[in-house]
């Protein structure tokens, strides 16, 4: 009951209280007023009976007495005035009636014997009095009295029922008058009520409760606003703090996951989200597991074990993680173990994508080891797997063969299509040589045109048949551009890696030197290295230059020789010659550069070779005045490296000022090939230098087959046709016109020519006939010790 | 069988005592009963004295009486020869026979006179109790009464056949 009062609002139960409380008071003063005023009624009408019947009985007491039965009657006639009377009668002391008033309510009745009349009682509608008569202390008799009280009550009900209606009806009015004054209590808390669920289901803090009276509760709604006022603050900063850690949260850039350590995915980052799905959905529920590549699921499993174990130790794992759409990427994971408000344990999982960081390392690696137009293994790799190689044939007593390739007449191709003819050539071979090399076997692109193949467990026959069918695969190979079409060749040489090799410098010396002594015997051939062997005794020795020619460079091995250049044209010129270098060896033998120029060159020492050339001649030339007031041009040789070298112009213009050497009396000699090699560099090598009024001749001119267009674009001022056509010109009708086409040519183009290797007289003339401006050879004069160089004037 | 009974009963009763002595017993306990509603100007002496005039009516019937005691005083029954010796009684009863021997004025105040002739009242006598259609009746001169300074209660009244005076 209190139960389902408790569930009431606030209106109803004050309405329940003022009806209760008025309606209980109603009751209970009804039920009081009903009970006090009808035992009230009760004892006023036996009261009256009994004073009636006493009176009666008193004035009949004379009449029985003197037995006057008339008096007696009219005495009770007085109860007739009674409605509710309905028999009264007098008995004598013998109990006999002695008179009766009957036939009030019913006519016929008779008065009964006085021993069955019984006692009146409570709310009986009937009542019987019964009194004895005494007179002077003496019993006369008895008068007797029944009353009918159904008609009283009914009267005393009709009235007391108006009573009842009068207060229920005032009960019913301050009900209703006080419905209002309930409002005024009821309405305000009604409408705190209603703002209060709107704001707790709305969650909109800025509604406001109505304020209605400036009663206490007028004070608890201004208390509430403020109240909610404070919270509607706090929750706005909240929100803020929230979308701000949100955003931290969901916009770092790495994915951030919280896992249970069986790997089920409990929450996760948008970015995160973004990056394994498609959908937004938050993955939830799904497995971290299921992302992770397969190949890595023992090491996260290993390292989520690791993370429960140790539980305040940070761990990285590197990872793939397979996205939705397909695509692997590589993350780099931070996990820890944390714990939840439930004190559960949990992993927290941060995985930064680096898969382009790692590609890039991958690619770097690739880089590092591979040649970057071939694709194929570089030479630092090469020269790794060589050492892997001579440690596997140590211990496993496996044998390899160490191939060393150097293609032959891919000058040409260079020289005349371009490096991009040159450069399709290339990787196109090293398609080319893949086809022909087991699967096991090695290839390598180790220089321009040099390759090497390392061929495993295999004996030095085997390799020499294998790099047979290569060098015929080559040679039947045509590369055609541009409409034309060429052959090149090939010279391999073989070394073997056994138990017993050196080191990995020695093996590929081996296989370069068998490589050099194949090219030694005409090219296009495969040559198999044999200790002692003599045809590798030069080769190996061009090997041992390097540390020669570095020794000789510390220790002043070198000597400058000079070679005369004689104007053929008679004319008055000075002295002209250009500057040699020899090596002296421990012996004092003066040895000549064929021997050491190539291994210079090949081992980059050929610019370092250059400087000191260029300084020792220029302080050899400062410190004789009157041999360099006599001079008219000194040519001095550059390799094409030289060309290259950024700090060469500096280092030659620093030389000149140091020197003082006027610089109109030196000539600088490059090589054609050196020169095309990279145009662009020797033409602003040259201008750079000739601005400053030096000289430029052009070295081998024809030797490199290559164009004559080349020539407009050097703006040298010699042009040294190339000795190999000069000495046949007598007999050689090509060679000729060789030479005479090269300096008509020249001449056009407004230089002058000079020959080489001119070893006779008729040569000479022949020169002289053809209008070639010098002459140089041993015909003329040796090279001689800088010291010994004259002024010459041969076959005049 | 109980009607046979009570029959048997009353007809017992009738022979021991006849209607005349029936009517006697009852006039005597009015004699008494009287006393009850009439009030005295002053009772003096040792007794309330009930004095019967001439020849006794009562005889036994009457007897019981002086076991009685009106206010406070014990009833003797005087039996008077002559109505002067009259003056120490409280009520005089005159037999009708012996109505010659009353007067009908003159005697001292204080004195209630009962009689049973039908013209006592006219003799100036105060109650009468005369036999009316077999029922005895009680008949009061209150002129007489007043004058000899005796209250009636008018309960006495109330059961009177008759009230007035000599003259109605």
């Amino acid at each position: 009951m209190i139960d389902s009062i408790r569930g009431l609002s606030i209106k109803q139960k004050l309405q329940l209280i003022v009806f209760v409380s008025s309606f209980s008071a109603l009751m209970l003063a009804s039920f009081f007023i009903l009970v006090i005023d009808l035992t009230e009624f009760q004892q006023r009408m036996e009261t009256d009976l009994n004073t009636l019947a006493s009176m009666a009985g008193n004035r009949s007491a004379a009449a029985l007495m003197f037995d006057d039965k008339r008096t007696a009657k009219e005495n009770l006639l007085v109860f007739k005035q009674f409605d509710y009377v309905r028999q009264a009668c007098i008995y004598d002391k013998f109990g006999q009636v002695f008179a009766q008033l009957t036939g009030v309510g019913s006519p016929n009745s008779t008065c009964p014997e006085l021993s069955s009349v019984s006692e009146w009682e409570l709310f009986n509608k009937h009542i019987s009095i019964v009194k004895d008569i005494v007179f002077d202390r003496d019993v006369l008799g008895q008068i007797y009295i029944n009353s009918d009280l159904t008609e009283a009550y009914w009267r005393k009900y009709r009235y007391l029922g108006l009573i009842y209606l009068v207060l229920f009806g005032s009960s019913l009015l301050t009900f209703i008058l006080s419905t209002p004054l309930l409002k005024l209590i009821a309405l305000p808390v009604k409408e705190l009520y209603k703002t209060v669920q709107k704001i707790s289901t709305e969650g909109d803090y800025s509604l406001r409760a109505r304020k209605i009276n400036n009663d206490e509760l007028g004070v608890l709604v201004d208390s509430f606003n403020t109240m909610i006022s404070t919270v509607e603050k706090q929750h706005q900063a909240l929100v803020a703090a929230k979308n701000r850690y949100l955003i931290l949260y969901d916009d770092n850039p790495t994915m951030v996951f919280n896992v249970e350590p069986n790997g089920v995915i409990i929450s996760v980052n948008k970015f995160g989200a973004r990056q394994l799905s498609q959908s937004t959905n938050r993955l939830h529920g799904y497995s971290i597991f299921d992302f992770v590549h397969a190949d890595d699921l023992r090491l996260i499993k290993q390292q989520f074990e690791q993370c429960v174990e140790q539980v305040n130790k940070v761990h990285k794992l590197e990872i793939r993680m397979t996205c939705r759409d397909g695509r692997v990427i590589w993350v780099r994971g931070t996990a820890r173990l944390i714990t939840n408000e439930n004190r559960n344990m949990n992993i927290l999982l941060v995985c930064e994508d680096m898969t382009e960081t790692r590609n890039l390392t991958e690619k770097i690696a690739y880089q590092a080891c591979h040649d970057a137009l071939t694709g194929l293994l570089n030479r630092s790799e090469f020269d790794r797997q060589i050492k892997l190689a001579l440690e596997s044939a140590r211990n496993s007593r496996t044998e390899y063969a160490l191939c060393y390739l150097d293609l032959d007449q891919f000058k040409i191709v260079n020289d005349t299509c371009g490096h991009l003819a040159g450069d399709e050539l290339l990787k196109q071979l090293g398609l080319l040589l893949k086809r022909h090399i087991r699967q096991d076997d090695l290839l390598a692109r180790l220089g321009g045109d040099e390759f090497g193949i390392l061929m495993k467990g295999c004996l030095l026959p085997q390799a020499y048949k294998a790099c047979e069918k290569i060098r015929n695969a080559i040679q039947d190979f045509n590369f055609a551009w541009e409409d034309r079409t060429f052959t090149v060749g090939v010279s391999i040489g073989i070394a073997g890696i056994n138990s017993i090799s050196g080191n990995s410098i020695e093996s590929l010396k081996e296989a370069d030197a068998a490589c050099y002594a194949a090219k030694e015997k005409g090219r296009n051939r495969v040559h198999v290295f044999r200790p002692n062997d003599e045809e590798l005794a030069l080769r190996q020795g061009e090997m041992q230059w390097v540390t020669k020619i570095q020794e000789g460079l510390v220790h002043n091995k070198f000597c400058l020789f000079g070679q005369p250049i004689v104007p053929i044209a008679e004319n008055n010129e000075g002295l002209h010659f250009e500057t040699l270098v020899r090596y002296r060896n421990q012996k004092g033998h003066i040895i000549p550069p064929g021997a050491f120029l190539p291994a210079a060159e090949r081992y980059n020492i050929a610019a370092t070779l250059d400087r000191w050339v260029i300084a020792s001649m220029f302080e050899w030339l400062a410190k004789r005045p009157g041999f360099l007031e006599d001079l008219s041009l000194c040519s001095v040789n550059l390799s094409g490296v030289s060309l290259s070298d950024e700090s060469m112009l500096d280092f030659i213009s620093e030389t000149f000022s140091r020197w003082e050497i006027p610089t109109r009396k030196i000539c600088f000699e490059i090589t054609e090939t050196a020169a095309i090699a990279s145009l662009s560099n020797a033409n602003r090598f040259i201008k750079t230098l000739k601005d400053q009024g030096c000289f430029f001749s052009l070295d081998d001119f024809g030797s490199g087959l290559s164009s004559f267009a080349y020539l407009k674009n050097l703006p040298v001022d010699f042009l040294k046709i190339d000795g190999l056509f000069v000495k046949d010109i007598l007999d050689d009708q090509v060679d000729l016109a060789m030479v005479k086409s090269i300096n008509e040519v020249g001449h056009v183009m407004d230089k002058k020519t000079i020959a080489e290797f001119v070893e006779n007289e008729q040569i000479f003339n022949l020169l002289k006939e053809l209008g070639v401006d010098y002459a140089q050879g041993y015909g003329l004069s040796k090279p001689l010790p800088l010291s010994e160089l004259r002024l010459i004037r041969p076959f005049f | 069988m109980a009607n046979l009974l009570y029959a048997f009963i009353i007809m017992t009763l009738s022979m021991g005592v006849n209607a005349r002595d029936f009517g006697y017993k009852v006039k005597a306990d009015y004699l008494y009963n009287f006393t009850k509603f009439v009030t005295w100007p002053k009772l003096e002496g040792e007794s309330f004295n009930v004095c019967i005039l001439g020849s006794d009516p009562f005889g036994q019937l009457i007897s019981q009486i002086e076991q009685k005691t009106v206010a406070g005083y014990p009833v003797k029954l005087i039996r008077l020869v002559q109505f002067d010796a009259a003056k120490r009684c409280h009520m005089l009863y005159i037999a009708q026979s012996s109505e010659r021997l009353y007067p009908s004025s003159g005697y001292p105040e204080g004195i209630l006179t009962v009689g049973e002739s039908e013209y006592f009242i006219e003799q100036g006598g105060m109650f009468a109790l005369n036999r009316i259609d077999g029922t005895i009746r009680l008949k009061i001169n209150m002129d007489a009464c007043i004058e000899k300074k005796l209250t009636v209660s008018v309960k006495l009244l109330e059961v009177a056949e008759w009230i007035g005076g000599r003259d109605d």
